[in-house]
């Protein structure tokens, strides 16, 4: 019996699946010796076109993205030059299947050679490309997998992607692959956690995974309650017998209060409440993959009511939707990638159906708990107050059909540096969370997800800490609750400044959480490092 | 609009034909999967015939085939050589230079992370 199973790569799209493993045998390496014919010039012009005749059938049916990938395939096998080298091989004697392959073979190295990502992840469509013609020529039909399992391969076709039918769930986990791959792009845009690059791994068929597509993980089903808050097995056991006190505390005795940030409340299982100080950050633009699902209001309560009964009444924080920039909202062909346009509260506000479904979700479920609710890139105060007005009237309405609920409080997310500028203007919010990814990119002018200024965020993280120490006294001055959400609340070299700004709320990813305690156990609450 | 890099005709008299422009290639990524489409798909709409030479290596590439410009993996900051010959071959380059100083009508990166 194989021990637990553990593969750890790269998140190429965010989400959760459970499912059964479906691994993708290798192909077959084809024979030089499958005898020529005189019809195999023929026979290969015709696989060509009825390959082109398929991928239209599916282009037809598809959103604007898959379009654009299936009519670049297109665009290359109606090219006379794709068949060039193959006729060339036939006229010297190869079989139609061999001198395709290799032709094309010849060519997709070119790519695969490259030392450009995004050059090296177009070869996946050529491989798409000649593996079509290939089973067009034996007459195979085009492999496919069950519904709701998850697919395990080296590498998977964008053709394979399309014609799979994901109604069921499921995710695609990737030996190799990357981030910049055409199915990894479908897969963010129909909401499939897909992740890549876990290394060549010995799985069978059949096992029962759970994938986590925000973190880049795969394991066992029996393997995720297994977890406690530093993430490994052992830890948790001997936690269990002695559980190390929840609070922490500076080495001059201030208490600080460490909360998780999850993407679901199935990161949940297995991790002690009594360990935490509750959840700060519970994002919710992962949970709903489709508008199907973020139409589904007793859907959306379940899942947060999951939180809430987890944290015994300790607070849980909520973060209304936060789609935009690099969070596409489901099934939308809206360009909303900019990082400075639409997004966060001003998505919801612009489209306050998704809104109003999530206030009475949440209002529902509120009863379950200490509920918080948190707005996402909050700008000017209007924002909150309108916000504020959604939630009475979808009360109200609640009321009126006597269904039970509580209107939580609401906070907002600081990080645009205009709100961190003048927090006394919040007069609706009820606390303030520090959101630094966000400031960072927004105090250093550098997207984020632009590799080319990626040289410039070190400077935007120095400029930031010197930013926060201007502005978290301006927000603890209204004697609402401040606390830190971003990834530098769990950066032990950032923690003594953090201290000095005047932060004594952090939230982190739970396995981040040991090591944060320790350190702060060794500072003072002025950020000074404590004596002995 | 004026290209960074485009000079016409007569900047480049050893080549030949009705028509030449050198375009610089600003889009972040290249000529990946949907600017070759749009690319060739524009150069398809000419009667003229279309050249490209890459970074002047001498090699002249069928502009309308997709298979040799995604072949080419041409990316950021490459120089090319766009030639056409025949009926429309001024217009052709011309629509073609500003395409790609357009970056082929796609401002934001394909390709997002995760």
């Amino acid at each position: 019996m194989p021990g637990p199973l553990r593969l750890k790569g790269q998140g190429a799209s965010p989400g959760f699946a459970r499912g059964t493993a479906h691994v993708l045998p290798h192909a077959g390496t084809l024979s030089a010796a499958s005898a020529p014919t005189a019809r195999d010039r023929e026979c290969l012009l015709l696989a060509v076109d009825n390959t082109i005749r398929a991928l239209r059938a599916l282009a037809d049916g598809s959103d604007v993205q898959s379009r654009a990938i299936l009519e670049f395939q297109i665009e290359m096998l109606k090219d006379p030059a794709i068949l060039e080298p193959s006729l060339a091989r036939i006229r010297k004697g190869e079989s139609a299947a061999f001198a395709w392959a290799s032709a094309m073979d010849d060519y997709v190295r070119g790519f695969e050679a490259s030392d450009d990502e995004l050059i090296r992840a177009r070869s996946g469509d050529l491989l798409d490309i000649k593996n079509q013609v290939l089973r067009a020529l034996s007459g195979e039909a085009p492999p496919d997998f069950p519904r709701g399992s998850i697919f395990l391969g080296r590498d998977m076709a964008p053709s394979m992607f399309l014609a799979h039918d994901w109604s069921g769930g499921g995710a695609v986990v990737l030996f190799g692959g990357s981030v910049a791959s055409h199915v990894a792009m479908l897969a963010r845009s129909r909401g499939i956690p897909m992740v890549v690059g876990v290394g060549e791994a010995a799985i069978e068929s059949g096992r029962e995974l759970f994938v986590h597509g925000g973190e880049g993980s795969v394991q066992d089903i029996d393997g995720v309650g297994d977890r406690s808050a530093d993430g490994t097995g052992a830890a948790a056991s001997s936690q269990a017998k002695d559980p190390p006190p929840q609070n922490c505390k500076t080495a001059d005795g201030v208490a600080i209060t460490l909360r998780a940030n999850i993407d679901h409340p199935a990161e949940l299982e297995g991790l002690l409440p009594q360990l935490f100080g509750g959840i700060g950050l519970l994002r919710t633009e992962y949970l709903f993959p489709t508008l199907g699902q973020l139409a589904d209001e007793v859907r959306q309560e379940e899942i947060y009511r999951q939180a809430l009964t987890w944290a015994r009444g300790k607070p849980v924080t909520i973060r209304l939707f936060d789609f935009g920039a690099d969070k596409p909202l489901p099934d939308s062909e809206v360009d909303l990638t900019s990082y400075l346009g639409l997004r966060g509260i001003r998505l919801l506000l612009a489209r306050p159906d998704l809104l109003r479904t999530q206030a009475r979700a949440l209002m529902r479920a509120a009863p379950a708990g200490q509920l918080r609710v948190l707005i996402p890139m909050v700008t000017s105060p209007a924002e909150v107050e309108q916000t504020a007005a959604i939630f009475a009237a979808e009360a109200a309405g609640l009321a009126e059909r006597q269904i039970e609920h509580a209107i939580p409080p609401l906070g907002i997310m600081v990080e645009v540096p205009a709100a961190a500028l003048m927090p006394e203007a919040f007069q609706r919010a009820a606390f303030f969370s520090f959101g630094t990814n966000d400031l960072a990119q927004y105090i250093g002018a550098s997207a984020r997800d632009s590799a080319a200024v990626s040289g410039l965020h070190e400077a935007s993280r120095v400029a930031t800490l010197r930013f926060l120490h201007h502005t978290v006294p301006l927000a603890l001055a209204t004697q609402k609750p401040v606390g830190i959400c971003g990834d530098l609340a769990a950066d032990t070299l950032a923690l003594p400044e953090l201290l000095a700004c005047g932060f004594r709320e952090f939230s982190m990813p739970p396995a981040r959480m040991p090591l944060v305690r320790e350190t702060i156990s060794g500072l003072n609450a002025d950020g000074s490092k404590a004596r002995g | 609009m004026t290209g960074r890099q485009a000079k016409h005709a007569g900047s480049a008299p050893r080549l030949a034909g009705p028509a030449c422009a050198r375009v610089e290639v600003t889009h972040d990524i290249g000529l990946h999967a949907r600017p070759s489409v749009v690319f060739t798909r524009l150069a398809k709409s000419f009667p003229c015939t279309i050249g490209v030479e890459v970074n002047g290596d001498g090699v002249w590439l069928n502009g309308k085939s997709i298979v040799k410009i995604m072949g080419a993996r041409i990316r950021k900051g490459f120089v090319l050589a766009i030639r056409a010959d025949g009926i429309g071959a001024e217009d052709a380059v011309k629509a073609l230079c500003a395409l790609v100083e357009r970056n082929f009508d796609e401002e934001k990166s394909h390709a997002r992370s995760a």
